[in-house]
């Protein structure tokens, strides 16, 4: 029989999945879904901890996950794309390419980060060996390497929002902090979100400019 | 009183109450003027309660941040009046009204992940005041402030998560009241906090974000952004380096920035820009002298509160020339010292002030701060930072000189407001100086 720890990993490897999904998509609206998917898988993750831990400031948790990253944060940005229908496909060159380097990122930035310094400062957590960390920092990388390697409006939000996807991970997992905190921390990504949606009506892809070179 | 403290952050937010009515300025003025003088009020007596931590430092931010508040809500009165629209003027007060209140409570508070929220608050509540002008490039500055500076400070976050998993607490008090105790995971909270934070002090090399933001906002937000968001994020990392000061690396930073900003400001050829490039050197000898401990932290307040007001007037008197002239390019404004008096005044006491000529405050800042740089032994850091100082004043300068005095120029001067107010800034930032050298005169006799 599964155990709901055994249950954790597999959702946390599923997130890294839909994190690669994400690097190699092109097409905007599947993107926006995948990230939506990944709050949901993370919210899943965060419901079960909950029942172990039986924290129902989790609970509170989870449900702010699911509703504002899950469903709020999908639906602003979508409702952004029928506006603006010429930017549902934001890049059709060198996808397979940068997604290779995005592995080699994630790898080199996994061996860094959690091999060589958080393996060391971090012992034994309650859900079981910090290896689970390996998880978070997956993501926490493929979403900036998201950022960094598209040029379009909408693909650096979703490197955004898995950022901060990868963060809450790696709270709960280590050690949940003060639910007022990670409130407010969904709280400004989602206005972030909204936001940014204000420059994607405005301006839909970023290339260097004169005026801002130096 | 805690009930200050309260006031403080929420007098702003009321302002915004005005915002269905035409009232919305008057009612920022005034709110502005009412947080200066609460932040006098807290400066006689800082306290640190259960919520609120503030400290005599803390008090010092406070002040900066409401004076240069009332200051740039003064000056948008009368510089956001032709071309733009009533929403677009509208948006800058709610905004700015939130863009302080937020800033404000990431000083007061007692509280690490709060700090951090109150950081990441900042950034929501001034991305549209980059854009409030509309512009191309202004959206573009806007977005990459937007994506660089979050990115950061959720890596920031990261130092907040190990906060509490090595302190299982993340209030201020509580953590700093402990023994030192000097870790790997401590030397690890600091380094990512230098990283996270320091995207939003501008420390290169993650600074990118900030001449872009400073040079295409509007000069009111510049003089926010460069005056007061720099420094209070800055004081947000150094809460953070207390816990675990590692000096080194830290101040390895600090010098890596002076010596990158003094390069990059060599070959600046926008004025806008120049200063923004100006603000990285200022911040990162402020941070050096934070980290460098003693009289150091003594410089560094001297040098961040003369700095708000000097920049805070380098960025007006760079909007009026701005209005004058359509331009943002050095070789392009000409000899205005004869069309533009005042302007021109300001425009020369500030950048004077901000490349720390005597007796400006940032000079006896910066003094005090290669004093303790040498009472440390760190000669070769102190030969660096000096050289490298010296540099910035030739370059910003030289450019200043050749805007003011070379040629004629047949234009006129901004109109009353818009040249008084950048006046009073530098004239402010000068009188610090004055006050710190009398100050430190009669100390030492």
């Amino acid at each position: 029989m599964i155990s709901f720890y055994s249950l954790v990993y597999f959702l946390a490897a599923l997130t890294m999945v839909s994190s690669f999904y994400l690097q190699g998509q092109s097409f905007i609206r599947p993107m926006i879904r995948g990230v939506a998917v990944q709050s949901i898988l993370l919210s899943s993750i965060v419901f079960i901890l909950a029942y172990l831990y039986h924290s129902s400031t989790l609970v509170i948790l989870g449900i702010l996950l699911i509703f504002l990253r899950g469903i709020l944060v999908s639906f602003q940005l979508e409702s952004k794309i029928r506006q603006r229908s010429p930017v549902l496909r934001e890049q059709s060159k060198g996808l397979a390419s940068s997604f290779l380097v995005a592995l080699l990122f994630v790898l080199l930035g996994i061996v860094v980060v959690y091999f060589d310094v958080f393996s060391r400062i971090v012992g034994p957590l309650e859900i079981g060996s910090s290896a689970i960390l390996l998880f978070p920092f997956a993501l926490l990388f493929m979403g900036l390497f998201l950022i960094i390697s598209r040029k379009g409006t909408f693909a650096q939000v979703i490197g955004y929002v898995e950022e901060e996807n990868a963060l809450i991970l790696m709270a709960v997992f280590l050690l949940p902090v003060p639910i007022v905190i990670d409130a407010s921390v969904i709280l400004d990504v989602f206005i972030l979100v909204v936001i940014s949606s204000v420059i994607v009506m405005e301006k839909d892809s970023h290339l260097p400019m004169e005026e801002l070179r130096g | 009183m805690t009930v200050l403290e309260f006031l403080l952050i929420l007098i702003p937010i009321a302002a915004n109450a005005a915002y269905p009515t035409r009232f919305l300025k008057h009612s920022t003025i005034l709110a502005a003027s009412v947080e200066v003088i609460l932040s006098l009020f807290i400066m006689r007596s800082p306290q640190i309660t259960g919520l609120f931590y503030v400290t005599a430092l803390t008090s010092i931010f406070i002040v900066m941040v409401s004076s240069i508040y009332l200051l740039s809500s003064i000056y948008a009165s009368k510089y956001f009046t032709d071309g733009m629209s009533e929403r677009s003027i509208k948006t800058y007060y709610f905004m700015s009204n939130f863009f302080v209140a937020s800033m404000l409570f990431s000083l007061v508070i007692n509280n690490y992940g709060l700090m951090w929220v109150g950081i990441e608050a900042t950034t929501v509540s001034s991305v549209l005041l980059i854009m409030v002008e509309r512009s191309e490039t202004s959206v573009e500055a806007a977005w990459r402030y937007l994506i660089i500076a979050s990115a950061g400070i959720g890596l920031a976050f990261i130092s907040i998560i190990l906060i509490y998993y090595d302190f299982h607490t993340l209030t201020v008090t509580q953590i700093l009241a402990m023994p030192s105790r000097i870790t790997l995971l401590s030397h690890i909270i600091a380094v990512i906090a230098l990283v996270g934070f320091g995207t939003k002090v501008g420390l290169f090399p993650v600074h990118t974000w900030l001449p872009d933001a400073h040079s295409e906002s509007p000069p009111p937000v510049s003089a926010l952004f460069s005056g007061v968001l720099v420094p209070t994020a800055l004081y947000v990392l150094y809460m953070v380096y207390q816990i675990a000061p590692t000096m080194p690396f830290y101040a390895g930073f600090a010098v890596a920035t002076i010596v990158a900003s003094s390069v990059f400001m060599s070959y600046q050829y926008r004025y806008k820009r120049m200063f923004a490039y100006s603000t990285m050197e200022n911040m990162s000898m402020a941070l050096l002298g934070l980290v460098l401990g003693g009289v150091g932290i003594i410089g560094a307040s001297i040098l961040l509160v003369s700095h708000t007001f000097a920049k805070s007037a380098a960025f007006y008197s760079s909007g009026n020339i701005f209005l004058q002239k359509k331009t943002k390019i050095i070789g392009e404004v000409t000899g205005i010292w004869s069309s533009m008096k005042t302007t021109s005044a300001s425009l020369l006491l500030s950048s004077l002030a901000v490349t720390g000529a005597p007796p400006f405050g940032i000079f006896v800042g910066e003094f005090i701060i290669l004093l303790r740089l040498a009472s440390l032994h760190l000669y070769l850091i102190f030969a660096v930072v000096l050289f490298f100082l010296g540099a910035s004043f030739v370059a910003v300068n030289y450019n200043i000189t050749l805007m003011l005095f070379e040629g004629k120029d047949e234009g006129k001067d901004v109109g009353g407001v818009l040249r008084v107010i950048p006046l009073i800034s530098a004239i402010v930032s000068l009188l610090i100086g004055i006050f710190a050298l009398v100050v430190m005169n009669y100390a030492i006799l």
